[in-house]
């Protein structure tokens, strides 16, 4: 339930400490700015890491960065991170919500020809890019490359030149290179880099030094561990001359032969984990103390970085990490599995179910990943809502859990399949494992097992949106715990409450709502979980926000704020940020609400509730709309999940109402109330008839907007809420003020705001101007009348206000005509274009006719500019 | 992990000995440096640092090449040639 990026793929690293600047090379990367590409391509220990590092830290915009690691070498894992790096860059609004299909080529044209550009230039570097040679992967890169958007800007740091195109990057200009020649340290930052350790030498064996080591980085710095100290330092270049072998080899060895045998058992030991902390070490070795070794190294040399302030987690540098790998093959290669297997152990007792799966995978252990998982390890997943988008892997694993007859571990490995299934299921999926009749093991004796099995249901319930499923799996879970008096993992049952609670919410059917919420609460209290707890007061603040019940809102939101307060450890849940955003939008403080929602969008919840994800994008939507953006709002809206069973009632309405208000606000009322008229006979026709009343206000049919006036003031105001009753007498106040009545308009305006009371302002922001003059001419009602808490501007940050065109938003482009525009931008002829592309002149004429059409241009110039306006280019 | 034997940092001449024919798929990869074949053996040479070097020796990999030999080779005026 975290919205900062702790994955450590994604976290720009440190410097080390000693640190020589490199004035230089950063200059050298600044320069380079205007490439698509920038390659540093050199051999390990070279210094690309710190380097690329260095230079980030010392830009004045963000940058986005991914550590590759082997298993990002699959095109729909890397893409995905791909898109949580740029996300976690915070500096580009309105990302799309994931990679459709895992396909680079749906993604980029989702990025660069419907959104509008990144805030701020944005930087992407991609560290051990040399890892990447899927070739479908290779090809997105090659795209990004060649598709240039000149705001993201790709770095590759790579051991070996990647398997692109460099040759023709480089006639074509596109690329800039810094290699092994550049990297090398220069005479001055040599003896710079001994000197901060403390080490200086006569210059007979400095030059020694510096031709044995070729100006190599690490075999510097190495040399400077192993001197830093020593009384003779001269010594050490005169041995070091002499030794045939391979440099990093023998500096390694000599630099941990100098450590205590406890550091070295330490470090070889770990050195196969990604990320090492104290305690953890400690499980591995067996022994203590691991946690003070570790931050004295990290202190002490640059090869173990901390990755957090506090300095408790730890990694080592990756040739330092070879090398430790290789001397524990060596040393005691029966171990290795064993080593795994204490790491999965330690993993799983802290309920840390991605890393224990992935260590158990790596020791081989399938046995233990099945017992894992359907043995509460789904749970603790489903409950902090971990990223196990990594667990498809394992299902091989699984499979080949040798049975042997017995019946126990087979159901067990059933289970754990069925566990996987529910993990790995997106929308679509989840909607067809459920409607597949064997689905679920229905034979279950033992309780923990049959647990994971309904829970296992719920998750694809959830999925795939599907309530009345998610109530029956929810009733049979907390059927098995009261029946088998088994203890829940804890959490379960205010997540299994609270699933009800939204389920039956989205379905229109309030009534239980708030019971099962109170529920939700005190069971979460009696688990001790704050994180838990915290959702529980997210999911209240949201489902009375929606509602347009701010008091109680706001209750849950205070509760959740001084939770927060108190426990530095948790981070907002997705329900509680959209809580916020909406609460705030309605009383009118745009800048908060948008930050909410940037924060809700780097949540991973949403990957598991259908739902959650459609009303992220329908409240990204809303705000668009609120602000007048209705193009954008638009275009956010094409971002969202399809349903195979059919929206839930609530969001579909929601959608629909946003889409009336776009077409309403695009100019085209009619479209709107062609939208609105399925729902006017079912349980929503009051809010419905809102929306419809400011159509036919728009389309000045001041006889039908007051009917639908009527109907939504006098119809259930339970489901009309505040807000929507206060837009209603608004409206109603405009059609008063257009009849020239302005004693009945004064009226319904105060009636409003006493309805609002201070706590919604949305309605009143956008209607200020038309009731301009009725305000200035009675002050007590102006002093009363709701201002925005901050001016209504676009989303995005000061530094790029987007200027609202008072165009019409063009018709969107086809694939074909997108590819032919990009062409128009450069000086090829139309002839030369048909060629590029393979197809006829008259094609490409045909194309242009309708791009000139959609863009309302006459001339290729004025397609290209407008193009560029709309920022399709 | 080796960084340097002396001149490995700058770039050294190689060629690159596969078994069998660069088809044009192959012919694109290597695109840059120079090719040639002979009784049935291809050379690719070139002037490699140890990064572009192993990007060299991927790309055969990636094509699913035989590898046959990587040969240093010493600079002569004009010439190639061990």
């Amino acid at each position: 339930m975290t919205s900062r990026p702790t994955d450590p793929r994604l976290v720009l690293p440190g410097l080390p400490p000693l640190h020589v600047p490199r004035q230089r090379l950063i200059d050298a990367l600044n320069e380079a700015r205007g490439s698509p590409l920038t390659l540093v391509a050199a051999g390990p220990g070279a210094g690309k890491t710190v380097l690329l590092s260095e230079w980030a830290h010392s830009q004045d915009y963000p940058v986005a960065w991914i550590t590759v690691t082997p298993a990002e070498n699959e095109p729909p894992r890397f893409w995905r991170l791909f898109l949580s790096a740029v996300r976690a860059a915070n500096a580009w609004d309105n990302l799309p919500r994931s990679v459709p299909g895992g396909d680079a080529t749906v993604l980029f044209e989702s990025l660069f020809s419907r959104r509008p550009a990144p805030r701020t230039p944005l930087p992407l570097v991609i560290d051990d890019a040399h890892l990447l040679s899927h070739p479908s992967l290779l090809e997105g890169l090659d795209d990004l490359v060649r598709s240039w958007h000149p705001r993201l800007r790709l770095m590759l740091a790579a051991r070996s030149d990647p398997l692109l195109p460099l040759y023709r990057y480089r006639l074509e200009g596109r690329m800039r290179e810094l290699r092994a020649s550049d990297l090398a340290m220069t005479p001055t930052e040599a003896r710079a880099l001994l000197a901060a350790h403390g080490v200086t030498l006569p210059d007979p064996a400095f030059d020694v030094l510096a031709t044995r080591t070729g100006g190599w980085t690490a075999g510097i710095r190495l040399s400077a561990m192993r001197m830093s100290g020593t009384a003779r330092p001269a010594d050490f270049v005169a041995e070091f001359a002499v030794d045939q072998g391979s440099i990093g080899e023998y500096l390694m060895n000599e630099v941990l032969l100098r450590q205590p045998r406890r550091v070295r058992k330490l470090l070889v030991q770990t050195g196969f984990l990604d990320e090492v902390s104290g305690p953890l070490a400690d499980a591995i070795t067996g022994s203590d103390g691991s946690a003070t070794i570790l931050a004295e190294l990290a202190h002490a040399n640059s090869f173990v970085t901390s990755l957090d302030p506090a300095q408790t987690r730890f990694r080592y540098h990756q040739l330092f990490a070879e090398i430790l790998q290789h001397l524990m093959r060596q040393q005691a290669p029966r171990l290795v599995p064993t080593l795994y297997r204490r790491a999965a152990r330690w993993y799983e007792g802290q309920g840390d179910v991605r890393n224990a799966v992935k260590w158990a995978a790596r020791a081989g252990d399938g046995s233990r990943i099945a017992s894992l998982l359907a043995r509460g390890g789904l749970a603790r997943s489903y409950v902090q809502r971990q990223d196990l988008s990594d667990a498809a892997t394992v299902l091989d694993l699984v499979d080949q859990v040798p049975v042997n007859g017995d019946e126990l571990r087979a159901a067990e490995v059933r289970t754990a399949r069925l566990a996987l299934a529910a993990i790995t299921a997106d929308a679509e999926t989840a909607a067809r494992r459920l409607a597949d009749p064997g689905a679920v093991p229905a034979d279950l004796d033992d309780p923990q097992l049959r647990v994971t099995a309904s829970l296992a249901e719920l998750v694809l319930a959830e999925k795939a949106g599907d309530a009345p499923l998610t109530e029956a799996a929810a009733a049979r879970l907390l059927d098995v715990e009261a029946s088998s008096r088994l203890g829940l993992v804890p959490g379960l049952r205010t997540c299994i409450l609270l699933a009800r609670a939204r389920s039956q919410f989205w379905d229109g059917r309030y009534e239980k709502v708030d019971a099962l919420l109170l529920d939700a609460r005190q069971a979460a209290q009696s688990d001790h979980s704050r994180a838990v707890e915290l959702e529980a007061l997210g999911t209240t603040a949201l489902l009375n926000a929606y509602q347009s019940r701010p008091r109680k809102a706001d209750g849950a939101m205070q509760q959740a704020a001084e939770l927060l307060r108190l426990d530095s450890e948790l981070s907002a849940p997705l329900t509680l940020e959209l809580a916020v955003a909406f609460r705030t939008f309605v009383a009118g403080d745009f800048a908060v609400a948008a930050r909410a929602v940037q924060n809700a969008r780097s949540s991973n919840a949403a990957e598991w509730d259908s739902a959650l994800a459609m009303l992220l994008t329908l409240t990204q939507a809303q705000l668009l709309v609120g602000c007048g953006q209705y193009s954008d709002a638009w275009i956010a809206l094409s971002g969202m999940p399809k349903f195979d069973r059919g929206d839930p009632a609530l969001l579909a309405i929601h959608r629909d109402m946003i889409l009336a208000a776009i077409e309403t606000g695009l100019g085209r009322p009619h479209g709107a109330l062609r939208l609105l008229r399925r729902h006017r006979s079912t349980r929503f026709a009051a809010p419905v008839a809102v929306a419809c009343a400011r159509a036919y206000l728009a389309l000045g049919d001041l006889r039908n907007a007051e009917n639908c006036v009527r109907r939504a003031i006098t119809g259930e105001t339970v489901q009309l809420g505040r807000y929507l009753l206060i837009d209603a007498i608004l409206c109603d106040a405009e059609i008063a003020q257009i009849r020239d009545d302005p004693t009945r308009a004064l009226e319904l305006l105060v009636r409003a705001v006493e309805i609002a009371d201070g706590d919604i302002a949305l309605p009143f922001v956008r209607t200020t101007d038309v009731f301009a003059t009725l305000i200035q001419r009675h002050p007590t009602v102006g002093a009363r009348w709701p201002a925005a808490a901050t001016a209504v501007e676009p989303p995005a940050a000061a530094t790029d206000i987007r200027r609202f065109s008072p165009t019409p938003f063009p018709e969107p482009l086809t694939d074909r005509e997108l590819a032919v525009l990009r062409f128009l931008a450069t000086s090829m002829s139309t002839a030369e274009i048909a060629d590029e592309l393979c197809v006829s002149v008259n094609t490409i004429k045909t194309h242009l006719a309708a791009i000139y059409r959609k863009l309302a241009a006459r001339r290729r110039r004025e397609a290209v500019l407008r193009a560029r306006e709309f920022e399709l280019l | 992990m080796n960084g340097a034997v002396e001149g490995t940092a700058v770039a050294t001449r190689y060629e690159i000995l596969v078994a069998g024919e660069l088809d044009k798929a192959a012919t694109d990869l290597f695109a840059g440096w120079e090719m040639s074949s002979e009784g049935g053996l291809a050379t690719i040479t070139g002037d490699f640092d140890q990064a572009a070097l192993h990007g060299v020796l991927e790309r055969v990999r990636a094509l699913g090449l035989e590898l046959v030999e990587v040969r240093r080779v010493r600079q002569q005026p004009g010439r190639l040639g061990s």
